[in-house]
């Protein structure tokens, strides 16, 4: 009996130490975006009403990657998805339209308009490429009434010392001299 | 950035303390419209709260539009990084 608990209580030691032990660089590394945001623009019609446009949004994204590297800068091949909502009110100043019935008679319906994109990559000390999709609402035309979707291929590059102390924000403090 | 895809370049930097500076310049769809791109320079700050936890805040400036020649627009923007 009481061999029995000696090897019962020597298997659970391994299981405890295995459960807390400590994260190291070759474990998957996840890092997560929260942002509010909030601007002006102009609307951005090539033919449309002069206009002021108030926006304010929150977007998310989410990272994974296979590893991350001591200082914080996570490496090799990773994927990250995210998501963005505006709420965007325009205001009339004129008509500039050269033709009937290009700019809207009212003004352009104040409503939420979305987003999201979707990026691959691989990650190295000196050099990072991603590459993805991304799909958002606009509105085709000042007279639309409902806004479109459209898309736009995503293309990152980055070089130099992407691994050097401060890479991230979880790079540990440097040792004392 | 989700929503306003262009064309941008830049550089950031990281000190050791663990606060970093972007900074990116470009063409982007300002929006609301499918049409036009306008010049815009952004520029971000992060600075470490946690080991896991960083806050970065940024703003833009844009060229002003030709439709609206005396109004220059921006944007600005907040929320935390967390890293695990």
């Amino acid at each position: 009996m009481r061999t029995r608990r000696l090897v019962l209580i020597a298997a659970v030691i391994p299981v405890v130490f295995s459960a807390v032990r400590r994260v190291d660089a070759s474990d998957p590394a996840l890092d997560a975006d929260l942002v509010g945001y909030g601007g002006t623009s102009s609307g951005g019609w090539a033919c449309g009403p002069s206009a002021r446009v108030r926006y304010a949004g929150a977007a998310a994204n989410a990272l994974i990657a296979e590893r991350r590297s001591a200082s914080g800068h996570v490496e090799g091949i990773f994927g990250m998805v995210g998501a963005a909502a505006d709420h965007e009110a325009v205001t009339l100043f004129r008509n500039t339209c050269e033709y009937p019935g290009a700019c809207p008679d009212d003004s352009i319906p104040t409503r939420f308009l979305y987003g999201m994109h979707a990026r691959i990559g691989y990650a190295e000390p000196t050099f990072a490429i991603q590459g993805g999709v991304t799909r958002f609402q606009a509105w085709n035309a000042p007279i639309s009434t409902e806004p479109s979707f459209g898309w736009f291929p995503e293309i990152e590059l980055r070089i130099g010392n992407l691994d050097g102390p401060t890479a991230s924000p979880v790079s540990e403090p440097p040792p004392p001299r | 950035m989700i929503r306003r895809p262009g064309f941008y370049g830049g550089f950031g930097y990281g000190w050791e303390s663990g606060w970093g500076l972007d900074l990116r310049t470009g063409y982007y769809r300002s929006g609301p419209s499918f049409d036009d791109l306008q010049l815009r320079a952004d520029f971000a700050g992060r600075v470490p709260i946690t080991k896991q936890l960083a806050l970065r805040a940024g703003g833009a400036l844009l060229e002003p539009a030709k439709i609206t020649p005396n109004t220059f627009d921006y944007e600005l923007s907040v929320g935390p990084t967390l890293s695990f």
